[in-house]
């Protein structure tokens, strides 16, 4: 990893704890108990896009576990884990099929990252009574995943147009 | 935008915006399942229970018509669920996240009161005759 690439990842990466941080700090404002905006996937999705899968991969990683073990628990992070990881190779998936926006990635991206907690509610909890939120869900992850990909957007054009990244994600 | 004569990163187009389109339709359509089996009964004859659920066993129930209180306590974590006047809540959770006392009060069949790090759920079902 030559300098500039360390320096970026490290940037984005305190980026995407701190908009963890303030999304802690936030009080719940929506229908589900424990939804949150997804702020933090603003950098995730721009990294995605200015430094490539797998730093972007690195920098998710990474921020999860930190949030997790400096604001949640154990069950947080693993119920991150599993929505973040589902929704991330998803976004992967779609970007590579080039035949998406970065709203429509992002999109799909919140989307899952709400289905794959939803699913791992079910597996721990084995029971399906907590199906009851996937209708709210999906319209909250697209709704979310829409904003925080327009905003992605903006910045990925901003970052590439000062030749500080790749916009085809090298 | 394109000033550099780089590939113009899309936004949006019209693939993203069918995506959405499709993904807030089959949450709106999953939302109107939903409220459907929500309001099965309009009988005021029916019953209620409350079933409380650990770890996706129902371990007790009750009538939703009668004042109780219902402590869980398994190994170091503890839960209290109140069922008052025709409504159930969570009362004390010793979890982190304290989602399930700020959920409040439920009173419509299906809604789940869910306590994750406790595997607890607590739900209005309707009652057995």
């Amino acid at each position: 990893m030559n300098i500039r690439r360390l320096s970026l990842n490290g940037l984005l990466l305190a980026l995407a704890f701190v908009f963890s941080y303030i999304e802690w700090l936030l009080p719940e404002i929506l229908l589900i108990p424990g939804a949150k905006p997804g702020l933090a996937n603003i950098v995730i999705v721009t990294a995605l896009y200015c430094v490539g899968a797998g730093d972007a991969l690195l920098i998710n990683v990474v921020r999860m576990i930190l949030v997790g073990f400096t604001f949640g628990n154990l069950t947080a992070l693993l119920f991150g884990l599993a929505g973040g990881l589902f929704s991330f190779g998803v976004m992967v998936l779609l970007k590579k099929t080039k035949r998406f926006g970065i709203a429509g990635v992002s999109i799909a991206g919140g989307v899952c990252h709400n289905l794959g907690q939803l699913a791992a509610a079910v597996i721990v909890m084995q029971t399906t009574a907590v199906l009851y939120y996937l209708p709210y869900l999906i319209l909250l992850g697209a709704a979310a995943g829409l904003i925080v990909g327009l905003i992605s957007g903006l910045c990925v054009r901003a970052l590439t147009a000062h030749g500080n990244a790749n916009a085809d994600g090298r | 935008m394109g000033d550099r004569g780089d590939v113009v990163l899309k936004i949006a187009g019209k693939t993203d915006i069918a995506l959405f389109v499709s993904v807030a339709a089959a949450g709106l359509i999953c939302l109107l399942f939903l409220k459907q089996t929500q309001n099965i009964s309009e009988n005021t004859e029916a019953q209620y229970d409350v079933i409380i659920e650990v770890a996706g066993e129902e371990i007790v129930r009750f009538p939703l018509s009668e004042n109780t209180t219902y402590s869980i306590d398994q190994e170091d974590m503890h839960n209290l669920i109140v069922i008052e006047d025709g409504s159930v809540y969570m009362s004390e959770a010793d979890c982190p996240s304290q989602n399930c006392v700020r959920q409040g009060k439920i009173t419509q069949v299906g809604v789940p009161i869910v306590c994750l790090p406790h595997q607890v759920i607590v739900m209005i079902v309707e009652g057995t005759p």
